[in-house]
Protein backbone atom coordinates (compact mmCIF):
# COMPACT_ATOMS: atom_id res chain seq x y z
CA UNK A 1 0.00 0.00 0.00
CA UNK A 2 1.32 3.11 -0.67
CA UNK A 3 2.79 5.17 2.26
CA UNK A 4 0.70 8.23 1.63
CA UNK A 5 -2.89 6.46 1.68
CA UNK A 6 -2.04 4.43 4.57
CA UNK A 7 -0.70 7.57 6.81
CA UNK A 8 -4.24 8.92 5.86
CA UNK A 9 -6.08 9.74 9.12
CA UNK A 10 -9.78 9.58 9.91
CA UNK A 11 -10.87 11.94 12.76
CA UNK A 12 -14.72 10.34 12.77
CA UNK A 13 -15.62 6.76 12.13
CA UNK A 14 -18.04 8.60 9.02
CA UNK A 15 -15.23 9.65 7.57
CA UNK A 16 -14.49 5.53 6.47
CA UNK A 17 -17.88 5.75 4.64
CA UNK A 18 -16.88 6.81 1.24
CA UNK A 19 -14.17 4.34 0.91
CA UNK A 20 -16.60 1.49 1.49
CA UNK A 21 -19.54 2.60 0.28
CA UNK A 22 -17.34 2.49 -3.16
CA UNK A 23 -16.07 -0.86 -2.29
CA UNK A 24 -19.84 -2.21 -2.74
CA UNK A 25 -20.81 -0.07 -5.08
CA UNK A 26 -22.52 -3.38 -6.66
CA UNK A 27 -25.04 -3.66 -3.79
CA UNK A 28 -28.23 -1.69 -4.94
CA UNK A 29 -28.91 -0.52 -1.57
CA UNK A 30 -26.77 1.07 0.74
CA UNK A 31 -28.42 1.96 4.66
CA UNK A 32 -26.71 3.59 7.57
CA UNK A 33 -27.78 3.24 11.17
CA UNK A 34 -29.86 0.46 11.43
CA UNK A 35 -31.63 -0.24 14.31
CA UNK A 36 -31.13 -3.56 16.03
CA UNK A 37 -32.25 -4.73 19.08
CA UNK A 38 -31.47 -1.59 20.82
CA UNK A 39 -27.70 -1.30 19.08
CA UNK A 40 -27.59 0.12 15.67
CA UNK A 41 -25.83 -1.34 13.03
CA UNK A 42 -23.42 1.05 11.06
CA UNK A 43 -23.57 0.08 7.45
CA UNK A 44 -26.12 -2.17 5.96
CA UNK A 45 -25.29 -3.42 2.00
CA UNK A 46 -28.09 -5.16 0.53
CA UNK A 47 -29.64 -6.61 -2.58
CA UNK A 48 -32.75 -4.36 -3.89
CA UNK A 49 -34.63 -7.65 -2.63
CA UNK A 50 -32.75 -7.77 0.62
CA UNK A 51 -32.30 -11.40 0.55
CA UNK A 52 -28.68 -10.65 0.55
CA UNK A 53 -27.62 -7.88 3.43
CA UNK A 54 -23.94 -7.74 4.42
CA UNK A 55 -22.90 -5.67 7.42
CA UNK A 56 -20.16 -3.58 8.40
CA UNK A 57 -19.08 -1.97 11.51
CA UNK A 58 -16.71 0.96 11.49
CA UNK A 59 -14.19 1.87 14.55
CA UNK A 60 -11.25 3.97 14.30
CA UNK A 61 -9.34 2.80 17.46
CA UNK A 62 -11.50 0.18 19.42
CA UNK A 63 -11.44 -2.75 17.28
CA UNK A 64 -12.80 -5.10 19.88
CA UNK A 65 -16.17 -3.78 20.50
CA UNK A 66 -16.55 -3.39 16.62
CA UNK A 67 -15.60 -7.01 16.13
CA UNK A 68 -17.95 -7.61 19.32
CA UNK A 69 -20.56 -6.00 17.19
CA UNK A 70 -19.55 -7.47 14.14
CA UNK A 71 -20.04 -10.88 15.80
CA UNK A 72 -24.00 -9.76 16.50
CA UNK A 73 -24.38 -8.57 13.11
CA UNK A 74 -24.00 -11.93 12.04
CA UNK A 75 -27.08 -13.05 13.29
CA UNK A 76 -28.88 -10.94 10.40
CA UNK A 77 -25.93 -10.73 8.01
CA UNK A 78 -24.40 -13.31 5.67
CA UNK A 79 -21.21 -11.57 6.01
CA UNK A 80 -20.06 -9.45 8.30
CA UNK A 81 -17.56 -7.38 8.58
CA UNK A 82 -14.96 -4.70 11.25
CA UNK A 83 -13.71 -1.82 9.15
CA UNK A 84 -10.71 0.05 10.89
CA UNK A 85 -7.99 2.54 9.19
CA UNK A 86 -5.42 0.93 7.18
CA UNK A 87 -2.39 0.96 9.23
CA UNK A 88 -4.88 -0.74 12.32
CA UNK A 89 -5.89 -3.01 9.23
CA UNK A 90 -2.70 -3.88 8.66
CA UNK A 91 -1.39 -5.34 12.52
CA UNK A 92 -4.59 -6.76 13.29
CA UNK A 93 -4.21 -9.10 10.09
CA UNK A 94 -0.93 -9.90 11.10
CA UNK A 95 -1.59 -10.56 14.84
CA UNK A 96 -5.32 -10.93 15.25
CA UNK A 97 -5.91 -12.85 11.89
CA UNK A 98 -6.64 -16.24 13.93
CA UNK A 99 -9.52 -14.59 15.50
CA UNK A 100 -11.03 -13.14 12.69
CA UNK A 101 -11.26 -16.04 10.55
CA UNK A 102 -12.52 -18.39 13.49
CA UNK A 103 -15.45 -16.03 13.67
CA UNK A 104 -15.85 -15.56 10.11
CA UNK A 105 -15.92 -12.28 10.54
CA UNK A 106 -14.25 -9.96 7.58
CA UNK A 107 -11.58 -7.11 8.11
CA UNK A 108 -11.38 -4.32 6.22
CA UNK A 109 -8.38 -1.51 5.90
CA UNK A 110 -9.75 2.03 4.87
CA UNK A 111 -7.33 4.43 3.37
CA UNK A 112 -8.34 6.59 -0.19
CA UNK A 113 -9.69 3.24 -0.75
CA UNK A 114 -11.20 0.62 0.74
CA UNK A 115 -9.77 -2.94 0.85
CA UNK A 116 -10.88 -6.80 2.07
CA UNK A 117 -7.86 -7.77 4.01
CA UNK A 118 -9.82 -10.79 5.11
CA UNK A 119 -12.36 -12.24 3.50
CA UNK A 120 -15.67 -13.38 5.79
CA UNK A 121 -17.37 -16.64 5.15
CA UNK A 122 -20.83 -17.46 4.96
CA UNK A 123 -21.47 -17.72 9.10
CA UNK A 124 -22.62 -20.10 11.12
CA UNK A 125 -24.58 -17.78 13.10
CA UNK A 126 -26.74 -16.73 10.81
CA UNK A 127 -30.60 -16.70 11.74
CA UNK A 128 -33.73 -16.24 9.53
CA UNK A 129 -35.50 -14.87 12.27
CA UNK A 130 -32.84 -11.38 12.62
CA UNK A 131 -32.95 -11.80 8.88
CA UNK A 132 -36.47 -10.51 8.56
CA UNK A 133 -36.31 -8.21 11.09
CA UNK A 134 -34.11 -6.47 9.87
CA UNK A 135 -35.54 -6.76 6.46
CA UNK A 136 -38.84 -5.36 7.93
CA UNK A 137 -37.17 -2.74 9.31
CA UNK A 138 -35.54 -1.28 5.96
CA UNK A 139 -39.07 -2.36 4.26
CA UNK A 140 -40.87 -0.28 6.62
CA UNK A 141 -38.54 2.83 6.59
CA UNK A 142 -40.40 6.04 5.97
CA UNK A 143 -38.51 7.89 3.34
CA UNK A 144 -36.21 5.32 1.62
CA UNK A 145 -34.93 8.37 -0.33
CA UNK A 146 -30.89 7.86 -0.70
CA UNK A 147 -28.41 11.01 0.47
CA UNK A 148 -25.25 12.03 -0.68
CA UNK A 149 -22.57 10.64 2.31
CA UNK A 150 -21.44 14.02 2.53
CA UNK A 151 -24.75 15.79 3.01
CA UNK A 152 -25.80 13.45 5.88
CA UNK A 153 -22.25 12.78 7.42
CA UNK A 154 -22.38 15.02 10.51
CA UNK A 155 -26.26 13.26 11.40
CA UNK A 156 -24.63 9.87 11.25
CA UNK A 157 -21.46 11.16 13.31
CA UNK A 158 -23.81 12.22 16.02
CA UNK A 159 -26.06 9.84 15.53
CA UNK A 160 -28.94 12.12 15.81
CA UNK A 161 -30.91 9.77 12.93
CA UNK A 162 -31.47 6.11 11.85
CA UNK A 163 -31.96 4.43 8.67
CA UNK A 164 -30.33 6.27 6.36
CA UNK A 165 -30.16 5.46 3.25
CA UNK A 166 -26.78 6.42 1.25
CA UNK A 167 -26.24 6.90 -2.47
CA UNK A 168 -24.14 3.93 -3.70
CA UNK A 169 -20.80 5.49 -4.86
CA UNK A 170 -20.44 6.16 -8.34
CA UNK A 171 -17.42 7.84 -10.12
CA UNK B 1 -41.47 -0.86 60.33
CA UNK B 2 -38.15 0.58 61.14
CA UNK B 3 -35.12 0.16 58.36
CA UNK B 4 -33.28 -3.24 59.46
CA UNK B 5 -30.22 -1.06 58.25
CA UNK B 6 -28.12 -4.35 59.99
CA UNK B 7 -29.21 -6.50 57.24
CA UNK B 8 -26.86 -4.65 54.53
CA UNK B 9 -26.99 -4.25 51.74
CA UNK B 10 -30.89 -4.01 51.24
CA UNK B 11 -32.08 -4.14 47.72
CA UNK B 12 -35.35 -2.08 47.14
CA UNK B 13 -37.05 -2.81 43.62
CA UNK B 14 -38.98 0.35 42.40
CA UNK B 15 -42.33 -0.35 40.79
CA UNK B 16 -42.70 0.14 37.09
CA UNK B 17 -45.65 0.61 34.70
CA UNK B 18 -45.00 -2.70 33.55
CA UNK B 19 -46.32 -6.26 34.74
CA UNK B 20 -44.22 -7.24 37.95
CA UNK B 21 -47.34 -7.64 40.60
CA UNK B 22 -46.24 -11.33 40.12
CA UNK B 23 -42.62 -11.34 40.33
CA UNK B 24 -42.82 -9.00 43.44
CA UNK B 25 -45.03 -11.56 45.11
CA UNK B 26 -43.43 -15.10 43.60
CA UNK B 27 -39.89 -13.74 44.71
CA UNK B 28 -40.40 -11.72 48.00
CA UNK B 29 -37.87 -13.01 49.95
CA UNK B 30 -35.20 -12.37 47.23
CA UNK B 31 -35.21 -8.39 47.87
CA UNK B 32 -36.28 -5.77 51.28
CA UNK B 33 -38.39 -3.37 50.05
CA UNK B 34 -40.42 -1.34 47.20
CA UNK B 35 -40.14 2.00 45.97
CA UNK B 36 -43.22 3.57 44.32
CA UNK B 37 -43.03 6.53 42.41
CA UNK B 38 -45.47 8.98 43.24
CA UNK B 39 -47.34 9.22 39.95
CA UNK B 40 -47.68 6.13 40.33
CA UNK B 41 -49.16 5.42 43.84
CA UNK B 42 -51.43 8.90 42.87
CA UNK B 43 -52.53 7.27 39.38
CA UNK B 44 -52.93 3.84 40.36
CA UNK B 45 -53.53 4.17 43.62
CA UNK B 46 -56.11 1.31 44.37
CA UNK B 47 -53.56 -1.26 42.93
CA UNK B 48 -50.60 0.03 44.62
CA UNK B 49 -52.21 0.16 48.22
CA UNK B 50 -53.60 -3.22 47.77
CA UNK B 51 -50.33 -4.49 46.24
CA UNK B 52 -48.15 -2.76 49.38
CA UNK B 53 -50.99 -4.08 51.52
CA UNK B 54 -50.42 -7.46 50.83
CA UNK B 55 -46.88 -7.66 50.09
CA UNK B 56 -45.93 -7.04 53.91
CA UNK B 57 -42.81 -5.64 52.89
CA UNK B 58 -41.21 -2.21 53.68
CA UNK B 59 -42.17 0.64 51.33
CA UNK B 60 -41.39 3.94 50.37
CA UNK B 61 -42.90 6.46 47.73
CA UNK B 62 -40.39 8.31 45.63
CA UNK B 63 -42.40 12.15 45.74
CA UNK B 64 -40.98 12.87 42.40
CA UNK B 65 -40.70 16.94 42.51
CA UNK B 66 -37.47 17.24 41.01
CA UNK B 67 -39.03 16.56 37.61
CA UNK B 68 -41.09 19.78 38.14
CA UNK B 69 -37.69 22.05 37.77
CA UNK B 70 -37.20 20.30 34.69
CA UNK B 71 -38.33 21.50 31.36
CA UNK B 72 -41.95 21.35 31.15
CA UNK B 73 -42.20 19.28 28.24
CA UNK B 74 -40.23 16.14 30.48
CA UNK B 75 -43.98 15.82 31.79
CA UNK B 76 -45.70 15.48 28.48
CA UNK B 77 -46.36 12.23 26.35
CA UNK B 78 -45.85 12.04 22.63
CA UNK B 79 -48.40 12.79 19.94
CA UNK B 80 -49.77 9.49 18.37
CA UNK B 81 -51.47 8.89 15.22
CA UNK B 82 -54.39 7.58 15.75
CA UNK B 83 -54.63 5.41 12.45
CA UNK B 84 -50.68 3.83 12.11
CA UNK B 85 -49.75 4.56 15.91
CA UNK B 86 -46.92 6.25 15.13
CA UNK B 87 -45.60 9.13 17.40
CA UNK B 88 -46.18 12.55 15.13
CA UNK B 89 -43.43 14.53 13.78
CA UNK B 90 -42.87 18.32 13.51
CA UNK B 91 -41.79 20.11 10.41
CA UNK B 92 -38.00 19.19 11.63
CA UNK B 93 -38.33 16.01 12.58
CA UNK B 94 -38.92 16.21 16.13
CA UNK B 95 -40.95 13.80 17.79
CA UNK B 96 -44.44 16.42 19.04
CA UNK B 97 -45.48 16.24 22.32
CA UNK B 98 -49.07 16.92 23.57
CA UNK B 99 -50.92 16.77 26.98
CA UNK B 100 -49.36 16.32 30.27
CA UNK B 101 -49.19 12.76 31.05
CA UNK B 102 -52.02 12.00 32.80
CA UNK B 103 -50.24 9.71 35.69
CA UNK B 104 -48.54 13.56 36.84
CA UNK B 105 -51.47 15.27 35.73
CA UNK B 106 -53.36 13.40 38.74
CA UNK B 107 -50.65 14.02 40.92
CA UNK B 108 -50.33 18.05 40.66
CA UNK B 109 -53.81 18.09 40.24
CA UNK B 110 -55.61 16.41 43.26
CA UNK B 111 -52.37 15.70 45.32
CA UNK B 112 -49.00 18.44 44.90
CA UNK B 113 -51.40 21.27 43.58
CA UNK B 114 -50.41 24.89 44.93
CA UNK B 115 -46.86 26.12 43.62
CA UNK B 116 -46.19 22.81 41.18
CA UNK B 117 -49.98 23.16 39.75
CA UNK B 118 -49.34 26.84 39.26
CA UNK B 119 -45.95 25.91 37.48
CA UNK B 120 -47.24 23.02 35.14
CA UNK B 121 -50.25 25.12 34.47
CA UNK B 122 -47.79 28.21 32.96
CA UNK B 123 -46.05 26.11 31.09
CA UNK B 124 -42.91 26.31 33.26
CA UNK B 125 -40.50 24.67 35.08
CA UNK B 126 -40.67 25.12 39.42
CA UNK B 127 -37.24 27.61 40.32
CA UNK B 128 -36.19 28.11 43.83
CA UNK B 129 -38.07 31.78 44.33
CA UNK B 130 -41.59 29.69 44.09
CA UNK B 131 -41.23 28.26 47.42
CA UNK B 132 -39.11 31.59 48.80
CA UNK B 133 -42.18 32.37 51.04
CA UNK B 134 -42.56 30.31 53.98
CA UNK B 135 -46.28 29.52 54.28
CA UNK B 136 -45.64 28.57 50.66
CA UNK B 137 -42.67 26.02 51.38
CA UNK B 138 -44.89 24.86 54.49
CA UNK B 139 -47.89 24.30 52.53
CA UNK B 140 -46.48 22.42 50.12
CA UNK B 141 -44.23 19.89 52.25
CA UNK B 142 -47.44 19.55 54.27
CA UNK B 143 -48.94 17.96 50.70
CA UNK B 144 -45.90 15.75 49.87
CA UNK B 145 -45.34 14.26 53.14
CA UNK B 146 -49.07 13.97 54.04
CA UNK B 147 -49.02 12.15 50.56
CA UNK B 148 -46.51 9.50 51.53
CA UNK B 149 -47.91 9.23 55.22
CA UNK B 150 -51.67 8.24 53.56
CA UNK B 151 -52.24 7.22 50.11
CA UNK B 152 -50.83 3.67 50.41
CA UNK B 153 -51.23 3.36 54.01
CA UNK B 154 -54.92 1.40 53.94
CA UNK B 155 -56.15 -0.93 51.42
CA UNK B 156 -59.21 0.27 49.50
CA UNK B 157 -62.78 -0.64 51.34
CA UNK B 158 -63.47 -3.20 48.15
CA UNK B 159 -60.31 -5.20 49.60
CA UNK B 160 -60.89 -5.67 52.90
CA UNK B 161 -63.47 -8.03 52.37
CA UNK B 162 -60.06 -10.61 52.00
CA UNK B 163 -59.47 -9.89 55.09
CA UNK B 164 -61.18 -13.37 56.49
CA UNK B 165 -58.93 -15.32 53.63
CA UNK B 166 -55.97 -13.76 54.66
CA UNK B 167 -56.65 -14.98 58.87
CA UNK B 168 -57.26 -18.88 57.46
CA UNK B 169 -54.41 -19.06 55.76
CA UNK B 170 -52.81 -17.32 58.77
CA UNK B 171 -51.24 -14.30 56.55
CA UNK B 172 -50.82 -10.93 57.79
CA UNK B 173 -53.43 -8.47 56.66
CA UNK B 174 -53.17 -4.45 57.19
CA UNK B 175 -56.26 -2.77 56.49
CA UNK B 176 -55.04 0.45 57.62
CA UNK B 177 -52.03 2.09 59.10
CA UNK B 178 -49.07 0.14 56.68
CA UNK B 179 -46.91 3.43 56.77
CA UNK B 180 -43.68 4.28 54.10
CA UNK B 181 -40.53 3.00 56.17
CA UNK B 182 -39.04 6.33 55.39
CA UNK B 183 -40.34 9.33 54.11
CA UNK B 184 -38.71 11.07 51.27
CA UNK B 185 -38.83 15.17 51.63
CA UNK B 186 -39.27 17.07 48.63
CA UNK B 187 -36.08 17.26 46.62
CA UNK B 188 -34.54 19.31 43.44
CA UNK B 189 -31.47 18.65 41.82
CA UNK B 190 -28.26 20.29 43.79
CA UNK B 191 -25.96 21.98 40.68
CA UNK B 192 -24.78 24.59 43.16
CA UNK B 193 -24.28 25.22 46.63
CA UNK B 194 -25.43 28.71 45.72
CA UNK B 195 -27.74 30.47 48.20
CA UNK B 196 -30.31 30.91 45.02
CA UNK B 197 -29.84 27.48 44.31
CA UNK B 198 -31.93 24.30 44.88
CA UNK B 199 -29.61 23.70 47.58
CA UNK B 200 -30.57 26.15 49.96
CA UNK B 201 -34.54 25.38 49.33
CA UNK B 202 -33.80 21.51 49.35
CA UNK B 203 -32.39 22.03 53.04
CA UNK B 204 -35.48 24.08 54.02
CA UNK B 205 -37.85 21.17 52.75
CA UNK B 206 -35.92 18.70 55.02
CA UNK B 207 -36.23 21.09 58.02
CA UNK B 208 -40.13 21.50 57.52
CA UNK B 209 -40.15 17.08 56.69
CA UNK B 210 -39.09 16.62 59.42
CA UNK B 211 -41.35 18.74 61.45
CA UNK B 212 -44.38 16.67 60.05
CA UNK B 213 -42.81 13.18 59.98
CA UNK B 214 -44.91 12.01 63.10
CA UNK B 215 -41.60 9.86 64.17
CA UNK B 216 -41.40 8.38 60.99
CA UNK B 217 -37.24 8.90 59.48
CA UNK B 218 -37.18 11.79 56.86
CA UNK B 219 -34.84 10.93 54.24
CA UNK B 220 -33.19 13.83 52.17
CA UNK B 221 -32.27 12.72 47.99
CA UNK B 222 -28.94 14.07 46.94
CA UNK B 223 -29.60 14.63 43.04
CA UNK B 224 -26.31 15.82 42.11
CA UNK B 225 -23.53 14.48 39.26
CA UNK B 226 -20.28 13.41 40.08
CA UNK B 227 -18.48 16.65 39.64
CA UNK B 228 -21.25 18.16 42.13
CA UNK B 229 -19.92 15.28 44.31
CA UNK B 230 -16.24 15.38 43.88
CA UNK B 231 -16.25 18.95 44.76
CA UNK B 232 -19.12 19.33 47.58
CA UNK B 233 -20.17 15.83 49.25
CA UNK B 234 -18.28 17.01 52.41
CA UNK B 235 -20.32 20.87 52.70
CA UNK B 236 -23.89 18.97 51.41
CA UNK B 237 -23.38 15.93 53.66
CA UNK B 238 -22.79 18.61 56.61
CA UNK B 239 -25.93 20.58 55.92
CA UNK B 240 -27.75 17.85 55.60
CA UNK B 241 -27.31 16.91 58.96
CA UNK B 242 -27.71 20.22 60.37
CA UNK B 243 -31.53 20.13 58.67
CA UNK B 244 -32.10 16.86 61.05
CA UNK B 245 -32.10 14.58 57.99
CA UNK B 246 -32.23 10.84 59.02
CA UNK B 247 -30.72 9.28 56.44
CA UNK B 248 -30.03 9.37 52.49
CA UNK B 249 -31.13 8.48 48.98
CA UNK B 250 -28.17 9.26 46.60
CA UNK B 251 -28.84 9.65 43.86
CA UNK B 252 -25.65 10.39 41.22
CA UNK B 253 -27.47 11.93 38.17
CA UNK B 254 -26.95 9.79 35.15
CA UNK B 255 -24.67 7.76 36.85
CA UNK B 256 -23.87 3.85 36.35
CA UNK B 257 -21.52 2.17 37.67
CA UNK B 258 -19.61 0.91 33.94
CA UNK B 259 -17.82 4.64 34.18
CA UNK B 260 -14.14 5.45 34.28
CA UNK B 261 -12.63 4.55 37.98
CA UNK B 262 -12.26 8.77 38.89
CA UNK B 263 -16.55 8.76 38.30
CA UNK B 264 -16.29 5.69 40.57
CA UNK B 265 -13.87 6.74 43.19
CA UNK B 266 -16.44 10.09 43.83
CA UNK B 267 -19.92 7.88 44.77
CA UNK B 268 -17.73 5.68 46.63
CA UNK B 269 -16.08 8.71 48.45
CA UNK B 270 -19.76 10.63 48.44
CA UNK B 271 -21.25 7.05 50.08
CA UNK B 272 -18.52 7.14 52.59
CA UNK B 273 -18.84 10.54 53.46
CA UNK B 274 -22.66 11.11 53.60
CA UNK B 275 -22.71 7.56 55.95
CA UNK B 276 -19.87 9.10 58.12
CA UNK B 277 -22.35 9.65 61.11
CA UNK B 278 -23.95 6.04 61.03
CA UNK B 279 -26.82 7.61 58.79
CA UNK B 280 -28.41 5.31 56.48
CA UNK B 281 -27.50 5.75 53.13
CA UNK B 282 -29.52 4.35 50.06
CA UNK B 283 -28.54 4.11 46.48
CA UNK B 284 -31.71 5.79 44.52
CA UNK B 285 -30.71 4.17 41.35
CA UNK B 286 -28.03 1.38 41.47
CA UNK B 287 -26.70 -1.72 39.83
CA UNK B 288 -24.52 -4.55 40.58
CA UNK B 289 -21.67 -1.42 41.60
CA UNK B 290 -23.29 -0.72 44.49
CA UNK B 291 -22.44 -4.01 45.87
CA UNK B 292 -18.90 -2.62 45.81
CA UNK B 293 -20.20 0.60 47.80
CA UNK B 294 -21.76 -1.60 50.73
CA UNK B 295 -17.97 -1.79 51.28
CA UNK B 296 -17.79 2.36 51.68
CA UNK B 297 -20.77 2.30 53.74
CA UNK B 298 -23.51 1.74 51.22
CA UNK B 299 -26.98 0.52 53.32
CA UNK B 300 -29.24 -0.19 50.20
CA UNK B 301 -30.11 0.40 46.75
CA UNK B 302 -32.91 1.05 44.63
CA UNK B 303 -33.44 -0.39 41.14
CA UNK B 304 -36.20 -1.77 38.65
CA UNK B 305 -36.15 -5.38 38.44
CA UNK B 306 -33.68 -5.94 35.43
CA UNK B 307 -33.78 -2.66 34.71
CA UNK B 308 -33.35 1.05 35.68
CA UNK B 309 -29.65 0.77 37.18
CA UNK B 310 -28.99 4.16 36.13
CA UNK B 311 -30.93 7.64 35.90
CA UNK B 312 -30.77 10.79 34.18
CA UNK B 313 -32.98 13.27 36.12
CA UNK B 314 -33.39 15.27 32.62
CA UNK B 315 -34.03 12.07 30.88
CA UNK B 316 -37.68 11.58 28.87
CA UNK B 317 -40.24 10.57 30.61
CA UNK B 318 -42.26 9.24 27.51
CA UNK B 319 -39.94 5.80 26.50
CA UNK B 320 -41.54 4.69 23.47
CA UNK B 321 -40.20 0.78 22.24
CA UNK B 322 -39.92 -1.96 25.47
CA UNK B 323 -36.15 -2.08 26.63
CA UNK B 324 -35.39 -5.77 25.09
CA UNK B 325 -34.71 -8.83 27.54
CA UNK B 326 -31.59 -9.35 29.30
CA UNK B 327 -29.98 -11.89 31.07
CA UNK B 328 -27.60 -11.02 33.95
CA UNK B 329 -24.72 -12.97 33.77
CA UNK B 330 -22.92 -12.93 37.85
CA UNK B 331 -19.90 -13.53 37.25
CA UNK B 332 -19.11 -10.44 34.92
CA UNK B 333 -21.53 -8.41 36.75
CA UNK B 334 -23.14 -7.14 33.32
CA UNK B 335 -26.55 -7.77 31.30
CA UNK B 336 -26.28 -9.22 27.71
CA UNK B 337 -29.33 -8.69 25.49
CA UNK B 338 -31.02 -12.03 24.99
CA UNK B 339 -31.85 -11.59 21.61
CA UNK B 340 -28.83 -11.01 20.02
CA UNK B 341 -25.76 -11.21 21.98
CA UNK B 342 -26.66 -14.59 24.13
CA UNK B 343 -27.63 -15.92 21.36
CA UNK B 344 -24.14 -15.13 19.72
CA UNK B 345 -22.53 -15.92 23.02
CA UNK B 346 -23.47 -19.21 23.48
CA UNK B 347 -23.09 -18.60 27.45
CA UNK B 348 -22.66 -23.16 27.64
CA UNK B 349 -19.02 -22.42 26.14
CA UNK B 350 -18.07 -20.80 29.54
CA UNK B 351 -18.77 -23.23 32.35
CA UNK B 352 -17.76 -20.51 34.86
CA UNK B 353 -20.39 -18.21 33.30
CA UNK B 354 -23.36 -20.58 33.92
CA UNK B 355 -25.59 -20.29 36.45
CA UNK B 356 -27.25 -22.41 38.78
CA UNK B 357 -30.14 -20.59 40.06
CA UNK B 358 -33.78 -22.59 39.81
CA UNK B 359 -34.73 -20.69 36.41
CA UNK B 360 -31.45 -21.22 35.15
CA UNK B 361 -31.58 -25.18 36.08
CA UNK B 362 -35.27 -25.51 34.87
CA UNK B 363 -33.94 -23.61 31.44
CA UNK B 364 -30.45 -24.29 31.12
CA UNK B 365 -29.92 -22.34 27.84
CA UNK B 366 -30.35 -19.02 28.65
CA UNK B 367 -30.79 -17.59 25.20
CA UNK B 368 -34.44 -19.05 25.40
CA UNK B 369 -35.37 -17.03 28.39
CA UNK B 370 -38.39 -14.91 28.16
CA UNK B 371 -38.99 -11.46 29.61
CA UNK B 372 -40.11 -13.11 32.75
CA UNK B 373 -37.72 -15.46 33.48
CA UNK B 374 -34.73 -13.25 33.17
CA UNK B 375 -35.78 -11.18 35.41
CA UNK B 376 -36.98 -14.36 37.76
CA UNK B 377 -33.17 -14.60 37.09
CA UNK B 378 -31.74 -11.83 38.07
CA UNK B 379 -33.93 -11.52 41.16
CA UNK B 380 -32.53 -14.77 42.37
CA UNK B 381 -28.61 -13.85 41.95
CA UNK B 382 -29.28 -10.18 42.76
CA UNK B 383 -30.50 -11.98 46.34
CA UNK B 384 -27.59 -14.45 46.01
CA UNK B 385 -24.75 -11.99 45.90
CA UNK B 386 -26.77 -9.87 48.11
CA UNK B 387 -26.61 -13.22 50.86
CA UNK B 388 -22.30 -13.52 50.07
CA UNK B 389 -21.96 -10.09 51.14
CA UNK B 390 -24.44 -10.02 54.46
CA UNK B 391 -22.17 -13.90 55.26
CA UNK B 392 -19.24 -11.57 55.42
CA UNK B 393 -17.70 -12.08 52.20
CA UNK B 394 -14.11 -9.44 52.88
CA UNK B 395 -13.23 -6.41 50.95
CA UNK B 396 -10.29 -8.58 49.80
CA UNK B 397 -11.76 -11.62 48.24
CA UNK B 398 -14.68 -9.90 46.34
CA UNK B 399 -11.98 -7.67 45.00
CA UNK B 400 -10.01 -11.04 43.88
CA UNK B 401 -13.08 -12.44 42.27
CA UNK B 402 -13.68 -9.43 40.06
CA UNK B 403 -9.83 -9.32 39.10
CA UNK B 404 -9.62 -12.98 38.53
CA UNK B 405 -13.00 -12.79 36.17
CA UNK B 406 -11.31 -9.99 34.65
CA UNK B 407 -8.05 -11.27 33.92
CA UNK B 408 -10.37 -14.43 32.79
CA UNK B 409 -11.98 -12.84 29.95
CA UNK B 410 -10.75 -9.42 29.35
CA UNK B 411 -9.59 -10.21 25.57
CA UNK B 412 -12.26 -12.61 24.95
CA UNK B 413 -13.96 -11.48 21.39
CA UNK B 414 -17.61 -12.15 22.02
CA UNK B 415 -18.74 -11.20 25.64
CA UNK B 416 -19.25 -7.74 26.23
CA UNK B 417 -16.20 -5.68 27.68
CA UNK B 418 -15.29 -6.29 31.41
CA UNK B 419 -13.13 -3.65 32.30
CA UNK B 420 -15.87 -2.27 34.93
CA UNK B 421 -14.77 -5.39 36.90
CA UNK B 422 -10.94 -4.30 37.07
CA UNK B 423 -11.77 -0.83 37.78
CA UNK B 424 -14.62 -2.42 40.67
CA UNK B 425 -11.47 -4.12 42.13
CA UNK B 426 -9.27 -1.36 42.11
CA UNK B 427 -11.58 0.85 44.87
CA UNK B 428 -11.64 -2.12 46.87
Amino acid sequence: MPKEISALTFKREVDMYQPLLKLFSRFGITVAEVPFFGKRIDLLFGTPSLSSLYAVETKLHDWRSAFKQAALNQLAAQRSYVAVPSKLAARLAEEEKDQFRRYDVGLIAVALRAKILVPPKKNGCFSLRHHHVIKNTLKKAKNPKAKRIGAIADAIADRSQTLIFLQTWAD
Amino acid sequence: MPLQTDLKPLSFYRLGPTKEKELFKRYRDTYYGVVVPAHIASYYYKFCSEFVGSLGKPYFIDPMTYIFANDPRQLKRFVKDKDSGRTKRDSWGQKKKGEVKRSYSKLVELEYSGVIKDAVDNDRPLVPSDLSDNMELMEFVQKIVEFQKTRLAAIPDKYRKYAKYAKKADKPFKASGNLPVLLVAPYFPTTTLHPRGWHATNLRLVEHAKGMADGLPVFAVILADTQVLAEDAKQIAQDYSKAGADGFLLWPDGFSGYEEPAALRVVFNAVSEFGRDGKPVILMYGGAFSLVLTYAGLTGFACGICYGEKKLSTQEMDVEGAIPPRYYIRRLKKKVVIETELRRIRLGHYPDLVCNCDVCRRKPDPATQDDIESRQHFMLVRAAEIEDLRQGLTQTDFASALDEAFRQHRNDALLPSVGHLRNWAALL
